[in-house]
């Protein structure tokens, strides 16, 4: 255990916010998307995060005091259960027959700022990665 | 008998600083990888305490940090060991969660550097050690 376990915590928080990005994108992409009459339109997903101890490497068996050092993992990916927006056009191939259009809980803007908290949670991992990886190369330039 | 370079205090207070400050990143990198988790509580090392009571003559070196800082005493060095506790002076978002992102950047920062310093101070060190095989000639 040393700087190479702290790399690996920061790999597990960049992992889980590129999932977190897919699937705000997913819900981006799917905002316009309806379905015929009857069916159940798109709801919005979201990642739920739990943090996890590190992958367990043989160095970390013989530490016991890695407790505290905490990786992030995704829990699973949650549905919001949230109702869809009702919107009336009639002409629309997926109208009921009253001219009601449903179209997913999705609201671009909550997306938008959702995506920009996880490119910026990113950032901050990758930040670590990089001190890390200069701790690493200072202690190698030691005996030069 | 030891003596000098084996048995070097100042070395052996450089490793350990080093040691406690790469456990340090970990504790960062913990806390930012969890930024976003609900209920996540950041932890911390602290140093100041570990520093403080050095200082403040406790333990089975009593009074050698003091003796030694007016020059009476080479020092004596005392591993201590990175304490974690938990960040309780944040505040908490509505998820539970208290992982402040400009702090954690910060001690990254402070982290890097202290390490670099160190290292810095190392090499010279051994730098010094190198001259004086070479008997003063530059390696």
């Amino acid at each position: 255990m040393g700087l190479m376990t702290a790399v690996e915590v920061s790999a597990t928080g960049l992992t889980a916010q590129r999932r977190r990005l897919e699937v705000l994108v997913s819900n981006l992409v799917n905002a316009n998307t309806t379905q015929a009459a009857g069916k159940e339109p798109f709801r919005r997903k979201d990642v739920v995060f739990n943090a996890a101890p590190p992958e367990a490497s043989f160095a970390s068996m013989l530490e016991d005091a890695s407790d505290s050092v905490r990786g992030v993992e995704i829990a699973g990916v949650v549905t919001d259960p949230s109702d869809p927006v009702k919107r009336y056009e009639p002409g629309h191939p997926h109208a009921d027959k009253d001219g009601y259009v449903l179209y997913p809980n999705v609201n671009p803007m909550e997306e938008m700022a959702n995506l920009m908290s996880a490119t910026r949670s990113f950032e901050a991992n990758l930040q670590a990665v990089n001190a890390a990886k200069e701790m690493a190369q200072k202690s190698l330039e030691i005996l030069r | 008998m030891k003596i000098g370079f084996s048995n070097d205090a100042t070395l052996e207070a450089m490793g350990s600083y080093m040691n406690r400050l790469s456990r340090r990143q970990q504790i960062v990198a913990s806390n930012l990888a969890n930024i976003d988790t609900p209920g996540y509580r950041a932890s911390e090392v602290a140093f100041h305490a570990t520093l403080g009571e050095l200082l403040e003559d406790r333990g089975p070196e009593a009074g050698s940090t003091r003796r030694a800082l007016a020059g009476r005493e080479v020092p004596r060095f005392r591993p201590l060991e990175a304490e974690v506790s938990e960040v309780t002076d944040a505040p908490v978002k509505v998820d539970g969660n208290n992982v402040d992102l400009d702090r954690e950047m910060l001690k990254l920062g402070e982290t890097a550097f202290g390490y670099s310093l160190m290292s810095q101070l190392l090499r010279s060190k051994f730098r010094t050690i190198a001259s004086a095989i070479n008997e003063g000639r530059t390696a």
